[in-house]
């Protein structure tokens, strides 16, 4: 059996493999920064950490716990692995030990990481025989716990969404939780940005708001991991000061990040070896020496690739090695099923994992040793936490980043210098934007009457009028009262993906058992009829979507190929409600229709990956009605005129290029996420006959984003032009109008015409 | 380049379209005088009404003193004049912490009379003094009657009086819908109120709102103040409290004279008590099962459950042998089969039962239990092989 250092070695001396390397960082382990236990910590805390070898703290965790004492609110930016939780743990407990009312609220964004919490908290009250009852209080609780979750559980566990539908509205019932609740833990704080961010901010707001109203002033906990701005994004979230804790205390043991493209197939066409099989290949060095890897896909098709070729492998290499596991992990799997591939992880028993991002977040599997990047995935934060997933506070650790065919993937894993030098991204949130304030205004009234003069996101009033407008609420002595029969928090969410689940039930031999479930946007991609869904290494075969009854009978087959759906987007201009020329170019604003069909799949042999067919699938399109902005290059217009002297065979790409660059600068400006606004670029409008930017909100319904757009459109365009004139690439990269195609013939420069096509456009020459 | 900041949607329009012009909101002050009550709703308060209604009853309904209520008690005694029967109307149906109640009745009786007192809230602002006249209405001898009111009425009073600085009383409360389900629920279509006012009661209203409509006439009436659309509203609410208070009435006597009752009512009643651990229900089910009519098989089956929980199995398994004689039934001869199985191992008598009982099964073609029996034969055949002698 090998060492994952004489894995490493044995890469290092393959000449083959070194070919494909174009960087190998080897970054030198450092060591641990260490305080004692605060003298004040409760001795029952102590010896409950004592119990899990833990004597002394990390700088980080003892700078938490004295500013939190001194009454601070903190965020904590800490490499994954670095003990964050005890930064919030230990001054919670040590207060709520102190204080036998007080009561805290943990805030967790998804259901997993609360109930990992959940069972973190409890080993430490157990050993420590603390007196302090934990609850998690989510859509899973039954109604007989919730009762005493609210009544005596000091610390409640929950989600922003649940905060938002079930407990503010409620808040009578909470009132003796929320009248004591003297902390507030945000973790994972930087999942919070665009719009999400935008609503977190206001569900703050109204929970600050009723627990003044029942005289408490909670200190606010926050975690998150690096991104550019945490401390900005803390301060947005909370709006008040938030003290930045970012020297990390925990030690961390060598590490080795590797960039590997894969080789080329064809030297021609520039076809390079497909990245599930060359990210197989490398996990498959380090599994079968049984060093516990972690390989990261980015769909969940690949997911259950990848785990079924590594699976595949070792049945060939260990026949009667049954002890090596590799699962495959991912949304859509029972919580029970994810619950089990946890505990193997952390206690030793499955010795590989392929998962998509959801293990990206800090759920708690042990320490791993090996990550495998296949394709990186959308941002550099998320490349840094998916490859902080493995590391081990004293051991070297690696991760290997095998680079896809993608435009993107190429121009990172070529630009190493690039790649380890960016900033990870900033979150921007806005929660001034007025859509989602005033949804939040409405639930703010129902949950307890505004006063004239009172304060929300600045004075209330001006928005209360307008509500009163609409019928739902009504002033009367002085004060604004919720007037309308609904529950307005139920209508709002905070998310933008539709919350309805497809259940998967499989068949086979007349068994009828829930194997999984799929939010239906998914659903439609991957379990059409006759589409080959594997689930947990096994291949199913569907034989029916039940869209009406949201489920989906699916039968074990032995097929070998496996399908890939082809998914097209089209937009459909409905309602224009204003237009004009704004910054040279003709816009309009209006409701649009984002329609996006799964109407063909390709089938695709195991193994070789080779196209062996089509077929139709008969599914209804997915339909979102959205606001957009959509700018015409009219040739009369200085936009549309300086688009015009573009040459005409790259027109396409200049087009495409400088999409890119708005999408990527409007963020700033919108402050909002990038996976909250869209944008399709047309050579020839169906409508206008122009070519056109179509710029729309992914939230349905509009989110105030098109809106914004239009009204900051001179600094967006001015900012897509220094983009793309200030970027040291010479034919686009990521990071301005996207890397060049593979294709692309080397007398057309498409960067350059993009920037002088924006050069023209602002008229700088 | 012009920077002219354009709105897209009404919402957003509208505002800077406030924020532009400056308009401030003319207010006209709260006009308290006009709402148009008829002159039998008496003012209390700036913002609260209230009306009272007596209705006479027959002589024998408020001539018990001690109520047989105290079963819903864990038998706690009740007089039938502590028992105060309320029922609200409120802005919602949800009890989150935007719906207020505005309506709020109770209902007392008193020897041969029913008083009905209606507290109506005229606008948002009085709420304050809308809930001080409910508390004055609750005494310390209070019973509070609901239907309901377990899960609704009673959860928004005390969030009411939470946001209003006060505390709801720690009174016991009785509520009748859990009562009407045990006594009904298997032979009306539902439970609710009107339902059962109708069918058991046997009262029929005219010109009834439905529930869920009235917090539209509410916010309705908030605008124009026309008291002519909450009539509708108010008879209704009434009329729920009588229905309620007749309701207590006719479960009391129930409870009193179960021999007086006949055919459903009779078998659910003695399920009921014996259930709430009454001596009354086993005597019932039993003369329900010795007359033999048309309840007879089920107060067996009840009965013989009931015995066999209890740990008197002689009991239960003589009840099913003479079960057994009236119909060859699938319920006591299953339990014959396990009885004989598991208790006496006396594998062929239980053989005898399971192989009647499948035969029929199979007559009858109902494939699941043929299945079951038939797994059940082959068990009962490999013990008797290997310990049956």
């Amino acid at each position: 059996m090998k060492t994952l250092e004489q894995v490493l070695d044995f890469f290092e001396s393959d000449r083959r493999f070194m070919d494909n390397v174009t960087r190998w960082e080897k970054i030198p382990p450092s060591e641990g920064v260490y305080a004692p236990l605060p003298e004040t910590l409760d001795p029952a805390i102590a010896s409950a950490l004592a119990g899990k070898g833990i004597t002394k703290l990390y700088s980080h965790q003892r700078e938490s716990y004295d500013a939190v004492m001194q009454g601070q609110n903190i965020v904590v930016v800490t490499p994954t692995a670095s003990g964050k939780s005890l930064c919030y743990n230990l001054p919670v407990l040590q207060s709520l030990l102190k204080n036998p009312e007080a009561r805290a609220l943990y805030l967790f964004p998804t259901k997993a990481l609360s109930q990992d919490q959940q069972s973190e908290l409890n080993t430490i009250i157990t050993s420590g025989r603390l007196p302090l009852k934990v609850s998690t209080y989510d859509g899973d609780t039954p109604s007989s716990v919730r009762v005493s979750a609210r009544n005596t559980g000091r610390i409640v566990i929950t989600n922003p969404d649940m905060l938002h539908t079930g407990v503010l509205p409620n808040h009578p019932k909470w009132i003796k939780f929320l009248s004591h609740l003297e902390y507030i833990v945000i973790d994972e704080i930087h999942t919070y940005t665009g719009i999400f961010g935008s609503h977190m901010t206001n569900l703050m707001r109204r929970l600050k708001r009723i627990a003044q109203f029942y005289g408490a002033s909670p200190v606010f906990i926050c975690c998150s991991a690096t991104i550019h701005n945490p401390g900005e994004l803390a301060e947005g979230i909370v709006e008040q000061a938030v003290h930045r804790i970012d020297k990390n205390g925990a030690p961390s043991g060598a590490k080795q990040v590797i960039l590997y493209n894969p080789p080329l197939v064809d030297h021609i066409q520039g076809i390079r070896r497909g990245v599930v099989l060359e990210s197989r290949h490398i996990a498959l060095n380090f599994i079968k020496e049984k060093i516990k890897t972690i390989v990261f896909a980015k769909s969940r098709v690949r997911t259950e690739l990848i785990a079924s070729y590594i699976n595949a492998s070792l049945q060939n290499l260990f026949t009667d090695n049954k002890r090596i596991r590799v699962e495959a992990y991912r949304g859509g799997y029972l919580p029970s099923q994810r619950r089990a591939i946890e505990r193997g992880l952390r206690e030793g028993k499955i010795h590989g994992v392929v998962s998509t991002n959801a293990l990206e977040l800090g759920i708690d599997i042990g320490g791993l040793d090996a990550a495998v990047l296949a394709g990186f995935p959308g941002s550099i934060a998320s490349v840094w936490q998916q490859a902080g997933r493995a590391g081990r506070r004293n051991n070297l650790s690696a991760a290997v980043i095998v680079a896809s065919a993608s435009p993107t993937d190429q121009y990172l894993v070529k630009h190493p210098d690039y790649f380890f030098s960016k900033n990870p991204e900033s979150g921007w949130i806005n929660p001034d934007n007025i859509f989602v304030l005033s949804d939040h205004l409405k639930c703010a009234v129902f949950e307890l009457p505004f006063s004239e003069g009172d304060e929300f996101s600045g004075r209330v009033d001006e928005f209360m009028e307008l509500l009163e407008e609409e019928g739902v609420v009504r002033y009367a002595g002085g004060k604004w009262f919720w007037a309308d029969r609904s529950y307005p928090a139920e209508q709002i969410s905070l998310r933008s993906s539709t919350p309805e689940n497809i259940v998967i039930i499989n068949t086979t031999k007349g068994k009828n058992e829930v194997i999984g479930e799929m939010d239906l946007p998914s659903a439609k991609e991957l379990l059409f009829k006759n589409a080959v869904y594997i689930h947990q290494g096994e291949q199913y075969l569907s034989k029916q979507l039940d869209l009406e009854n949201k489920c989906c009978y699916v039968e074990e087959s032995e097929i070998n190929y496996y399908t890939d759906s082809i998914v097209k987007t089209d937009i459909k201009l409905l309602k224009v409600d204003n237009g004009g020329i704004l910054s040279g170019v003709s816009y309009i604003l209006g409701d649009v229709l984002v329609r996006s069909q799964v109407a063909k799949y390709k089938k695709l042999k195991f193994g070789s990956h080779e196209n062996i067919g089509y077929g139709e699938i008969f599914l209804p399109e997915e339909e979102m009605h959205t606001r957009s902005a959509v700018l015409y290059l009219k040739p009369e217009t200085p936009a549309g005129a300086a688009f015009a002297l573009c040459p005409e065979q790259i027109k396409e790409k200049v087009i495409a290029g400088a999409g890119t660059l708005i999408k990527n600068s409007a963020p700033v400006f919108l402050l909002c996420d990038i996976h909250d606004i869209g944008i399709a670029e047309r050579l020839k409008d169906p409508h206008s006959g122009d070519p056109s930017f179509y710029l729309y909100d992914s939230a349905p319904g509009g989110s105030g984003l098109s809106e914004g757009f239009v009204n900051r459109l001179d600094e967006i365009i001015q900012a897509a032009f220094d983009i793309v004139s200030s970027c040291p690439c010479e034919r686009g990269c990521p990071s301005c109008i996207g890397a060049e195609d593979a294709g692309t013939a080397e007398e057309e420069n498409v960067k350059e015409e993009v920037a002088a096509f924006l050069k023209r456009w602002l008229r700088k020459e | 380049m012009a920077s002219e900041r354009v709105g897209g949607s009404s919402l957003s329009s509208r505002l800077q379209y406030l924020r532009k012009t400056g308009k401030k909101h003319v207010r006209k002050p709260l006009s308290t005088a006009g709402n148009g009550l008829s002159s039998e709703w008496k003012r209390k308060s700036e913002f609260v009404y209230s009306r009272t209604t007596v209705y006479d009853l027959p002589p024998s309904a408020g001539n018990d003193t001690l109520s047989r209520m105290s079963l819903f008690l864990k038998g706690r005694p009740v007089r039938m004049r502590d028992l105060l029967f309320y029922d609200l109307e409120t802005t919602g149906l949800s009890t989150g912490a935007g719906v207020v109640a505005f309506l709020a009745g109770f209902g007392k009786i008193t020897d041969s009379s029913l008083t009905v007192k209606q507290y109506f809230l005229d606008d948002f602002p009085g709420e304050n003094e809308f809930l001080q006249a409910v508390m004055s209405e609750l005494k310390p001898e209070t019973v509070l009657v609901s239907y309901n009111g377990r899960t609704f009425d009673r959860h928004l009073l005390t969030s009411r009086f939470l946001m209003n600085g006060m505390r709801f009383p720690d009174i016991p409360e009785i509520d009748l819908l859990y009562a009407a389900r045990r006594l009904w629920k298997e032979h009306l279509p539902d439970c609710t109120l009107s339902t059962v006012e109708h069918r058991i009661l046997g009262i029929q209203r005219t010109g009834d709102i439905p529930g869920r409509d009235i917090p539209d006439v509410y916010f309705m009436f908030l605008r124009l103040r026309k008291s002519a659309l909450l009539e509708k509203v108010f008879y209704h609410h009434r009329q729920d409290i009588v229905s309620l208070a007749f309701l207590a009435i006719h479960i009391n006597s129930l409870l009193h004279f179960p021999s007086r009752c006949t055919g459903n009512d009779r078998y659910s009643l003695g399920k009921y008590l014996l259930y709430e651990g009454e001596k009354k229900g086993e005597q019932l089910l039993k003369e329900i099962w010795k007359e033999g009519g048309e309840f007879s098989l089920k107060a067996g089956s009840i009965l013989s459950i009931f015995y066999k929980r209890t740990g008197r199995l002689a009991l239960a398994v003589d009840l099913w042998k003479k079960m057994w004689k009236v119909d060859h039934g699938y319920f006591e001869g299953i339990e014959l089969a396990k009885f004989y199985e598991h208790a006496l191992k006396d594998y062929p008598e239980a053989l005898k039962y399971t192989k009647i009982l499948q035969r029929a099964a199979d007559r009858e073609k109902n494939e699941n239990r043929n299945q079951e029996l038939l797994y059940r034969l082959e068990r009962l055949k490999r013990k008797h092989d290997r310990f049956g002698l």
